[in-house]
């Protein structure tokens, strides 16, 4: 097709206003996230603490330091053991309400709003609801647990167990997202599939599981195990409110270091590092989700 | 027969894990409404023997400037959805439908962004607004939370399946982009931005890391602060109040939820189909 | 091979009667097409007969044991979807040999590590191995056994999804539109590889379809439904010669049939706007409905007079598109190619039916006593 000059005015046009109705996002955008995560990696390789006048190249040296810190060792650690438990426990929990609420005709409503209620409600209050409920002697689940002959604890004082408290807390929350999600694959895979299985003799739950729901899961599984991680990966509030990071820093986890040495201890520099740390794990979750997804729709 | 029995194994298990998803909810409730005597009692009872409902409410809402709190959630979460819609929707048209060059980096980087969690840009974000002097106020709380790449994303998806003749038809009655966005766009999209919508305002509502660095002041919190400071204040003495104060900082959220089911899930939903 | 017989089955969703007591016989080894617009019921039909859907009341049977009470899978019939349902994330291969698998290999066998240590497994699955062979072979499958549906081309789905119901040797073949999907050039060989593979298996088949000509040319007999009811159950030429109902006259036959508003006189006596025509009617008398098969008319001076519309040459046969003042619609003469030629240039013309069939506004059949031509 011939330029004509009067079509490349108009495709400037097109692309002027195309520039004008991007700008004020984009210069958002940069300002807010692009540009702060790009300064973040550059203050990491700094000493600079927040306030001083002057700041010096340090490159590495706060890695270095952080190699060295046991404290930081304690919370990634305890970061990992966190995201470990309670990313499956809440896709197991999520996957298996999905599959009962599907497979039930009434109360369907009543049970899906039950479910995700949790991640509508602002967890702080609801943290401490469950900080009650953890109490040793009046708290719900240790009444609960003596009655029916189960052990109790002192759920958050005690440092065997405090993590745990919190990942029930992390998992409650989350558990309805996974759900929604789960439910939302559920629906797309087709019926006729189902009916292809009674057809050549597999009409009991277990076929059926086996050999289309779980395989035509595939990719929301992939998704939800992702989107879990990475939420549970920022868990902070829980842990800045209801323990904050004790009994014995049993439930210092990533991100609340990261908040102590960046703004409570005011080494910016510090904290970046710990920042970058958190930003490595989190984009190696996203990279590989995205990889198994494409595995997934090639060889699948 | 069989399916009587499996049909009443899985309500039963549905039944008791909707229960275990309420119960801090109903406990919450509950103990909003006793009085201290209660709270503490061996004996665990769901009503209370003596209704100190007004009591804990009237000390939830004057002990701490609880009005306040859930003023400023509106406040804020309002302000929030409005940059947020402002600034998204004339992108997401961009990005869908125009064509220019660079338009597939400018997508690059909403795909970049969006692969950064917002506790990321905090520390440089933070020192920024100092120098501004912005902190502890509206804007700072505001201000970073007021790109939403999710947004941008979600609509561009949804614009483009938008049909051009519609647009071209448009263009010949001889409205600019600008206001095609407005005009023609936004009426379209209104459920996916319903669900957006939703979405911004559970998140930004209950949204606690950023508001917890930026502010200071009691008479700037935020709901989720507002609660853990009264939390902190009044260390562990006054349940029933504190509860009560829960009480009310999440019963607009879960009120938003049950008369808007339908769109909120939906927007969770498409926040998954990425 | 065992017939089919459904008994007096009615099935209702919701508010909706969607089948009213349907009744029919299927002889062993037929290739019975179910025929109707979208809605009659038909898919639901075979829904019911293959087990994925309850009658509210009715029997089947299959042979002569009656199957109401039992599941899907005891029945012993192959059905084949429109959309194929062919289980995307197993080879060709492992969808064809399922149903066998099912089968043959007990709950334990099947297990997917455990199954193997089993004795007995390896050579049950290497007999599947061969079934799956043998089946795939003829279908021109063979090379393809590896490849995922995802790989294939929708006449390869659909070859698949036959094999799948071949393997088992069912008692009946139930297909639910299944050339839907192919586009039109596929669906001409498509049909033809149907009809030889049922013929030479000698299975019972029951075919649903909305198009007309594909049931017409595929089946032995055809049962017409419309509404919930079924309307007529005859081999393709006779419901083409012999409707008994104005609903299956319409139904059937490309053009669509002519109708035209009559007057019977009370002597049987026929007149059309006025004029009369040719054919007595053995009873009744008031308004009525005459139809006309396109090659039932022709240019008569004594004809009823129309204006030529347009010519609508199809190369082995032109149809004359015409109008008639008082007639609402359009009526359609099939002649050849050099009598329509002869048409050019005339804008007006007599048409005179030389076969017709009688309906009542009910739209049932009337009969027709021949009389002689009227002479000028």
């Amino acid at each position: 097709m011939r330029k004509t000059p009067s079509s490349s005015g108009l495709r400037r046009a097109e692309a002027l206003a195309g520039y004008m109705l991007s700008l004020p996002a984009l210069i958002l955008m940069w300002a807010m996230l692009l540009g702060p995560a790009v300064s973040v990696i550059l203050l990491s390789l700094t000493d600079w603490n927040f306030g001083e006048a002057s700041l010096r190249w340090v490159g590495l040296e706060n890695y270095g330091e952080l190699w060295a810190d046991r404290v930081f060792w304690i919370s990634l650690k305890n970061t990992i053991i966190y995201v470990g438990i309670s990313v499956p426990a809440t896709v197991f929990l999520g996957l298996l309400a999905a599959l009962l609420i599907e497979s039930v005709s009434h109360g369907r409503a009543f049970y899906r709003a039950a479910f995700f209620v949790p991640v509508a409600s602002t967890l702080l209050a609801m943290a401490l609801v469950w900080e009650f409920m953890f109490h040793p002697t009046v708290g719900f689940i240790n009444q609960l647990f003596g009655a029916i002959g189960l052990p109790t604890a002192d759920w958050l004082q005690n440092p065997g167990t405090a993590l745990f408290a919190l990942i029930a807390i992390g998992v409650w929350q989350n558990l309805g997202l996974a759900m929604i999600l789960f439910m939302a694959g559920l629906t797309a895979i087709p019926k006729d599939l189902y009916e292809a299985l009674a057809m050549d003799g597999a009409d009991d739950a277990w076929e059926r599981f086996r050999r289309v729901t779980w395989p035509m899961l595939g990719p929301s599984l992939v998704f939800v195990v992702a989107i879990t991680a990475i939420r549970s990966f920022q868990v902070f509030e829980t842990v800045a409110v209801l323990t904050e990071g004790g009994p014995s820093k049993s439930t210092e986890v990533l991100l609340y270091t990261m908040v102590q040495q960046g703004f409570t201890f005011l080494r910016s520099s510090y904290g970046a590092a710990i920042t970058v740390i958190f930003l490595i794990f989190t984009v190696s979750l996203t990279l590989l989700q995205t990889v198994a997804l494409e595995r997934r729709t090639h060889y699948g | 027969m069989v399916n009587r029995l499996g049909l009443l194994l899985r309500h039963s298990v549905l039944i008791i894990g909707a229960a275990v998803m309420l119960a801090p909810f109903i406990i919450m409730v509950s103990i909003s409404l006793k009085p201290p005597g209660e709270v503490f009692a061996p004996q665990f009872s769901l009503l209370p023997q003596q209704w100190y409902v007004v009591e804990n409410y009237t000390a939830a809402f004057t002990r701490v400037p609880l009005a306040r709190f859930i003023l400023n959630g509106f406040i804020v979460t309002f302000c929030i959805f409005l940059m947020q819609a402002l600034t998204a929707l004339p992108m997401a048209y961009a990005l869908a439908k125009l064509h220019f060059r660079g338009r597939e980096t400018c997508f690059a980087l909403v795909v970049l962004a969006l692969l950064i969690p917002p506790q990321v840009p905090a520390i440089p974000l933070y020192i920024a607004l100092w120098q501004l002097d912005l902190l502890n106020t509206y804007a700072g709380i505001i201000l970073p939370s007021t790109i939403s790449v999710f947004g941008i994303f979600m609509m561009r998806q949804f614009f483009r399946t938008v049909p051009n003749d519609l647009i071209a038809a448009a263009r010949m009655d001889g409205l600019g982009e600008f206001a095609i966005v407005w005009r023609i766009m936004l009426p379209t999209a209104l459920p996916a931005l319903a669900a957006f919508a939703c979405l911004s305002f559970i998140w930004n509502w209950n949204e606690f890391f950023w508001p917890f660095l930026v502010v200071q002041d009691e008479a700037l919190m935020t709901p989720p602060l507002g609660i853990a400071f009264f939390s902190n204040a009044e260390a562990g003495t006054s349940f029933g109040p504190l509860m009560a104060a829960a009480t009310a900082v999440t019963a607009p959220l879960v009120l938003a939820f049950l008369f808007a089911q339908r769109a909120f899930i939906e927007g969770v939903t498409m926040s998954g189909i990425k | 091979m065992p017939g089919v017989k459904l008994r007096d089955i009615t099935k209702q969703f919701g508010t909706t009667q969607v089948l009213r007591g349907v009744s029919l016989a299927v002889e062993e080894s037929e290739f019975l097409a179910i025929l109707g617009p979208s809605g009659c019921g038909k898919s639901t039909l075979l829904r019911i007969i293959a087990g994925l859907e309850t009658a509210d009341s009715g029997e089947v049977f299959i042979g002569d044991r009656q199957v109401d009470s039992l599941p899907a899978k005891a029945r012993d019939l192959a059905m084949v979807f429109q959309s194929y349902a062919l289980y995307p994330y197993m080879t060709v291969a492992a969808n064809i040999a399922l149903p066998l698998e099912m089968r043959r290999l007990s709950a334990l066998q099947r297990l997917p590590f455990l199954g193997a240590i089993l004795p007995g497994t390896r050579a049950a699955r290497d007999l599947i191995a061969r079934d799956v062979e043998a089946v795939a072979s003829p279908l021109g499958l063979q090379g393809l056994l590896g490849r995922k549906p995802a790989q294939l081309s929708g006449g390869q789905r659909q070859r698949v999804a036959l094999a799948r119901a071949m393997v088992r040797h069912p008692a009946a073949f139930l297909m639910d539109e299944p050339l839907s999907n192919l586009d039109a050039r596929l669906r001409a060989d498509a049909r033809a590889e149907i009809v030889s593979l049922t013929r030479r298996l000698g299975v019972t088949t029951l075919y649903v379809t909305h198009d007309q000509s594909e049931a017409m040319a595929m089946a032995d007999r055809v049962a017409v439904m419309e509404g919930g009811n079924l309307l007529q159950l005859a081999s393709p030429q006779t419901l083409y010669d012999d409707p008994q109902s104005l609903a299956v006259a319409r139904f059937v036959g490309t053009p669509p049939i002519n109708i035209w508003t009559i007057e019977i006189a009370g002597n049987g006596s026929i007149t059309c706007c006025g004029q009369r025509l040719p054919f007595h009617a053995k009873s009744s008398s008031g308004p009525a409905l005459m139809g006309l098969r396109p090659e039932n008319l022709e240019i008569h001076q004594d004809g009823i007079p129309a204006r030529v519309l347009r010519l609508e040459r199809l190369g082995m046969e032109t149809l004359v598109h015409c109008h008639i003042a008082g007639l609402t619609g359009t009526t359609i003469l099939r002649l050849t190619p050099s009598a329509a030629e002869q048409l050019i240039g005339f804008e007006n013309v007599k048409l005179m039916p030389k076969k017709a069939l009688l309906f009542d506004l009910q739209g049932n059949r009337i009969a027709v006593a021949e009389s002689a031509r009227i002479d000028a």
